[in-house]
Order: C-alpha cells, then structure tokens, then sequence
C-alpha cells in the first residue's frame, strides 16, 4: 500500500462550514464565539481566511462606497483592500474584533490613496454641485428628500480632510465606539473624540438643522 | 453627545444609500484571492480545498488531478524515486494538450467538458463545460456562461479559470498536500470484461479530517498510457465533486469551433 492523500478536486468544498464545525452563517452574525481561533486556522488555511473574507466583504465595501461616493470605484478599492490583506495577513496577529478593525485601516489607506491618486475629490465636488440641482429640480417624488440629502452629504463629506471623512464615515455610517476608530486610526480615543468634533464643525458649514433637528434646505 | 451630533446621527441614519453589495463581484474577488493566497502563503496546497464553485471545476479538474494522480501512482509502482515521478509526472502533464470528460453529477445530470491546454506551460487555454441548463466556454479574452432556461448570456472580459491554477504546478502542490494528510491508496490489476483487457484498479481512501468527509474513490487505469479511464466516487460528502467521470480522452482533436460562442438570438446579454 502506497501512502498517498488526494483528491481535492473531490473535497470542493462550496458549503460555509468551516473547520472545526463552526458554521460561517452562525459565526458572522456572532460577536463573541470562537473568533480568534479562525483566525488561527486563517493563517494555515486560505478556505477559512476565504470565508472570513465573506464575512467581512460587505462591511469593507460600504464603508468604500460611504467614503467615495461611487459603487464601481467602491467595488475596485474594495478588491484592493482585500488583496493587500492577503498579502500582509501573515504579519496580522490579532483577535477577529482586531482583524475587522485591521481591514478598516486598509481600507482608508486604500481609499485615501485613491483619492490622493485621482484627485477624485476635486472631480466629485464640482459633480455633486451639478447634480444638486439636476437631481433636486427633476424629482418631485418621495426620493427627493433622499437624493437631496445624500448629495448635500457628499458635498459636505468631501470638503473635510480625509481623516475627519474617516472619521465621519466609521462613527455614523459603520457604527464604530470611539475606541474602535482609534484603534483603526492608531491614535487615543480622546484624539478621535477632539477631530470627530472639529469634523462635526466642518460639517456644520454645509448641513445646518432646526430647532426640531431638521435639516435646513438653503 | 451634542444636539448636532445627534442631528447629524440622525440624518445621517435616515439617507438610503446605493450601497448594496453586488455579490457577483464578491465572487470574482474570491477567485483573484485565492489566486494571491496561492501566491503568498506557504502551504499553497490548501487552496484546492477551495477551487471554484461551478461543475466545469469540478469535472474538469477532476479529470486534470486524476491524470495527475495516475502518473504518480504508476510511476511509484515502478519503484521509481518520488521526486523522479513528480518530474516525470509534471513532465507527462505538459504533454497533454487536450481534455475530454463526461461526467455525472450526485443528481444525475450529466455533463461534458473540453479543455485545452497549453503543453509547454501546463495551463488551461480554452475550455468548454456542457452541464445541460448551463453551457461556459472560456476563452483568453472573455468568458460566457449561457442559461439555456432564461436564454440569458453572462460575459466576462476576462478568463474566469476553470481550474485556479497551473496545470503543470496541480501535481507539484499535490504532493506536498499528500505529505500533510493520512490517506491510503491501493491499486492492483485485473482483467476488465467490458473493456477486455487488464487495467489497474486504484482505490482511494481519504479520512474525515477538519471539513472534508470521508472520502473513497475507485478510477480505472490504463497501464499502457499511465492514464485514467475514468473514475467513480463511492463515498463523499455532499456538493463535493461529482460522481463520476465516466470517460476521459487525452490529447483528442478539439471539434472546430468549439470554443467560439455565439451569442444565442434573442437572448439578454449582460456584461460582468
């Protein structure tokens, strides 16, 4: 008898079971089971680092599609994130709450590279400002209100330095303590604390609110 | 909190952004991730656990890794060294430049696959997946996928791999794999009346380890060219590569146009 193992073709494995009989539905929907030991099992087996990817995709894509205002430019920046994780994962040594935060910190660094590159920033304000107005002036619907608002965001977003936008984008958009935008940052949270208010004055500028907390069309 | 703040949370909370995520490009993301894994991590074995998802990889790397088991096996019963077989292995792989399986899937369905590969290098060119409701044919500039049912075509611009990697590096990385799991293989030679000749049988056995169920899988040999006839699964688990390859041909003239896909009439045709 030879000794021999094969076969993987056989093994192809399509379901979200990942080893050690943890099921990836249950686990990212999961704040608390198992985490670090996937990501121990992540750092030998590419299929578990693949399905903490799955996890993690939708995250890293809309804080992409927050920061630059775009889907498709989202979607590339989204792939670079996850290509870079791959290539640095080996130097990542952390628990899962620390590999969602690692890949946040990619994720701005990818965005604000791209950004730099493309002087996309410049592009999208003078955009924005255009479609204000086309936007607002042709829908009298009940999206009207929305597309108002998301374009006065966009414009007001997009006049703040990148690391308020981060800051903005993780805080009100993804959810993140302050703790956690500093951990993303590598800064204190009382740092975070004092840009998120001078962000907020920023913002200020451009998206107004009443007494009842409405927002002021001007 | 300040009252902006909360304003801003807010308002900020009730705009309905255009930020699904469209899982198409998740998909095609996995693929160039697990080709960059295959890249940069040591234990590059591990990612055929997780070749693509669609039947065209499963029969066609089933028919690729079978020849590429079968050389060794072969070679190894000669009593040559390993590594002399690996590279007269790699050595036979690249000698092929052509794939014909059938296949039949847990459910029945049956499928054929051409694939074309390039011997100097090992890799796949082109290649042609049948599996009734779904037709795919790649092609170095684009891939299709053709749902017969909604007469709805898929184009990719670019070659969606059927297998994730080399060819020519599968048994390479095979080995190595093979040296981190305890399975067994037994072959032993007997006369074949529907074929009428002697074969070899080899009998594959692979434990349930971590995620991957037990495994045994019995393909037919033929000694004269050191490859597989085909190959049948007794036991596997669920979703996890076909039943059978009920027939494999090596090295068969490609019918002319085969992989020249034309878009059916009237179908709807998206772009990916």
């Amino acid at each position: 008898m030879v000794r021999c193992a094969f076969i993987i073709v056989m093994t192809v494995d399509t379901s979200l079971k990942i080893s050690g009989d943890i099921d990836i539905r249950e686990y990212c929907n999961s704040n608390e089971v198992g985490q670090s030991r996937l990501i121990e099992q992540a750092h030998s087996e590419p299929a578990v680092f693949v399905q903490l990817y799955r996890c993690y995709y939708d995250a890293v894509f809309r804080y992409c599609a927050h920061r630059l205002f775009d889907r498709v430019t989202a979607e590339d920046v989204t792939s670079t994130v996850f290509l870079k994780a791959v290539e640095n994962f080996h130097r990542f040594k952390g628990s899962e709450k620390q590999f969602r935060n690692w890949l946040y910190k990619i994720a701005t660094n990818a965005v604000n590279d791209h950004l730099r590159k493309t002087a996309r920033r410049k592009n999208a304000l003078k955009l924005v400002g255009e479609t204000i107005k086309t936007e607002t002036a042709d829908r009298k619907d009940a999206d009207n209100d929305n597309a108002v608002k998301s374009a006065l965001l966009k414009q007001a977003m997009l006049t703040l330095k990148p690391r308020y936008q981060t800051i903005i984008t993780l805080r009100f958009f993804e959810n993140l303590k302050l703790t956690e935008i500093a951990e993303v940052l590598g800064s204190s949270p009382g740092t975070v604390r004092s840009q998120l208010s001078r962000a907020l004055v920023g913002l200020r500028k451009h998206i107004a609110f009443d007494k009842q907390g409405v927002y002021e069309d001007d | 909190m300040t009252d902006y703040e909360k304003q801003f949370e807010k308002f900020a909370r009730d705009i309905k952004f255009d930020d699904s995520p469209d899982y198409s490009h998740r998909d095609k993301l996995e693929k160039k991730l697990l080709n960059a894994m295959a890249k940069h991590s040591p234990q590059q074995i591990n990612i055929w656990r997780i070749i693509m998802k669609s039947k065209i990889t499963k029969f066609a790397v089933a028919a690729v890794i079978i020849a590429a088991v079968v050389f060794s096996v072969t070679l190894l019963d000669k009593s040559v060294t390993t590594a002399y077989a690996v590279e007269q292995t790699i050595e036979a792989m690249r000698s092929i430049s052509s794939i014909h399986a059938y296949c039949t899937d847990w459910d029945d369905s049956k499928g054929e696959t051409w694939v074309q590969i390039k011997p100097e290098t090992g890799e796949e060119e082109y290649y042609y997946a049948d599996q009734g409701n779904l037709l795919i044919v790649g092609t170095p500039q684009k891939t299709y996928y053709y749902y017969r049912d909604k007469n709805l075509v898929r184009i990719r611009n670019e070659y969606v791999p059927a297998s994730e990697v080399r060819l020519s590096g599968f048994f390479e990385d095979m080995v190595k794999w093979v040296e981190q799991h305890d399975g067994d293989i037994e072959f032993n030679s007997q006369f074949e009346e529907d074929l009428r000749k002697e074969i070899i049988i080899v009998h594959v056995y692979v434990p349930a380890q971590g995620d991957m169920e037990e495994k045994e899988i019995v393909f037919r040999v033929d000694p004269q060219t050191k490859l597989p006839i085909d190959m049948k699964a007794i036991k596997t688990g669920p979703g996890e590569g076909v039943k059978s390859v009920d027939s494999l041909e090596y090295n068969v003239p490609i019918p002319q146009g085969l992989f020249d896909f034309e878009i059916p009439e009237g179908a709807e045709v998206v772009y990916e």
